[in-house]
C-alpha cells in the first residue's frame, strides 16, 4: 500500500472505528453466514482475517470454524476495538498490525484466509493477492467478499464518486471478471461465487463516516445531479430532495491457491 | 504477552525473516528494525519500525 493511501485509512477508520462495531452491514448478515459456511466445509485449522476492521469476520470464524484465528488490520484502534469485541464474545482470535501487501506471517502458515468488505480499500490488490497467496498452505483457501464493482463505465464512476466523497480512503470496487483475472494473476482458481444484495440506509451509511453537513448536502446534490440511469444501477431511493438509500451488491469468492 | 502459537508464525514483514521477541519489541535482526508492540498487539508495520542495532 503507497504511504498516502496507509494514512487515508488509517486517519479514516483511526476515528470511526467503533462506529463499526455496531454497523449492522458489517456485524453480520446473509453474507458473513455465506462466508462461514463455506469455512466450515474446508475445516480449516488455522485462519487469518486480512483487513479485520472491527473483527466481526474473525469473530464469526473463530465461534463457528476454527479456534485459531489471527486478525491483522493496518489501524491500530480498529484493532484494539476488535479485541474488546472479541473478548466480550469469548472468541479465541489473536491480533497482529499489519499491511495486506507487506504481511508478516511465514509462508504457507494458513488453511484459510478471509477477507471481508475490505479489498476496495486496497492500494494495490495484485501485490495484496500476492501476500495472500504466499501466506496459505498449497490448496488453501481465500474467503472473499467485496463491493461488487459495475461494468458500466458511467455507472462505476458514479458510485465511486459517491464513495470516494463518503469515504477518502475508498479506492474502488471491482467487476467479477476483474476478481477473476486478478486472482488467476496472483496463482489462485476460483471455486466457487456468489452475490448478496446490501441495501444502505442513507443516514446510517453516510453518518458511520462522519461528514460534515456541508459535505453531506453536496454528496446528496451529486447523487440527484447524477444520470437516472447511474442512480437506477444501484437502485438509489429518492424521497424529494432527500437521499433514502441504494443497495450494493456483494460479491463473495471462494479460491484456492494452486 | 504475545502467544506462542502467534509467535511461531510471525516473520518480519521486510524480509520475512526470523524474529527476536522481546517484552516491549520484536527485533529483526536482518533488517535491523524493531517493530513494537503496543497494548500487547504486535505492530508489524514497517514504517512504525525503529532502527535498531546490535547495542542498543
Amino acid at each position: 500500500m503507497s504511504e498516502e493511501q496507509a494514512r487515508r485509512v488509517q486517519a479514516q477508520f483511526g476515528a470511526t472505528a467503533a462506529a463499526y462495531v455496531t454497523s449492522a452491514g458489517h456485524a453480520g448478515g446473509e453474507d458473513l453466514d455465506r462466508l462461514v459456511a463455506w469455512g466450515k466445509a474446508l475445516g480449516p485449522r488455522r485462519i487469518l482475517d486480512v483487513a479485520t476492521g472491527a473483527g466481526h469476520t474473525a469473530i464469526a470464524f473463530a465461534l463457528g470454524v476454527a479456534r485459531s484465528v489471527v486478525a491483522c488490520d493496518l489501524t491500530e484502534p480498529m484493532l484494539r476495538t476488535a479485541r474488546d469485541l472479541a473478548a466480550s464474545r469469548g472468541a479465541p482470535v489473536t491480533f497482529a498490525a499489519g499491511a495486506v501487501e507487506k504481511l508478516p506471517f511465514r509462508d504457507g502458515a494458513f488453511d484459510v484466509v478471509t477477507c471481508r468488505i475490505a479489498p476496495h480499500h486496497f492500494s494495490d490488490v495484485p501485490a495484496a493477492l500476492r501476500e495472500i497467496a504466499r501466506v496459505l498452505r498449497a490448496s488453501g483457501s481465500f474467503l472473499l467478499q467485496d463491493i461488487l464493482g459495475h461494468d458500466d463505465p458511467e455507472c462505476a464512476a458514479f458510485v465511486t464518486e459517491v464513495e470516494r466523497r463518503r469515504d477518502p480512503s475508498h479506492v474502488r470496487a471491482y467487476p467479477a471478471a476483474e476478481w477473476d483475472s486478478m486472482l488467476r494473476a496472483a496463482g489462485f482458481v476460483v471455486k466457487d461465487e456468489g452475490l448478496v444484495s446490501k441495501i444502505r440506509m442513507w443516514d446510517d451509511w453516510t453518518g458511520r463516516m462522519r461528514m460534515s453537513p456541508e459535505a453531506r448536502r453536496e454528496l446528496d446534490a451529486f447523487v440527484r445531479a447524477a444520470p437516472a440511469r447511474c442512480r437506477a444501477a444501484f437502485d438509489f431511493k429518492l424521497a424529494g430532495d432527500r437521499v433514502e438509500s441504494f443497495t450494493d451488491r456483494m460479491l463473495l469468492i471462494r479460491a484456492d491457491k494452486r | 504477552m504475545i502467544d506462542e502459537e502467534l509467535k511461531a508464525i510471525l516473520v518480519c514483514p521486510a524480509c520475512k525473516g526470523d524474529l527476536l521477541f522481546e517484552e516491549t519489541r520484536i527485533i529483526c535482526t536482518a533488517c535491523r528494525k524493531a517493530y513494537p508492540i503496543r497494548d500487547g498487539i504486535p505492530v508489524m508495520l514497517i514504517n512504525e519500525a525503529e532502527p535498531w542495532s546490535p547495542t542498543t
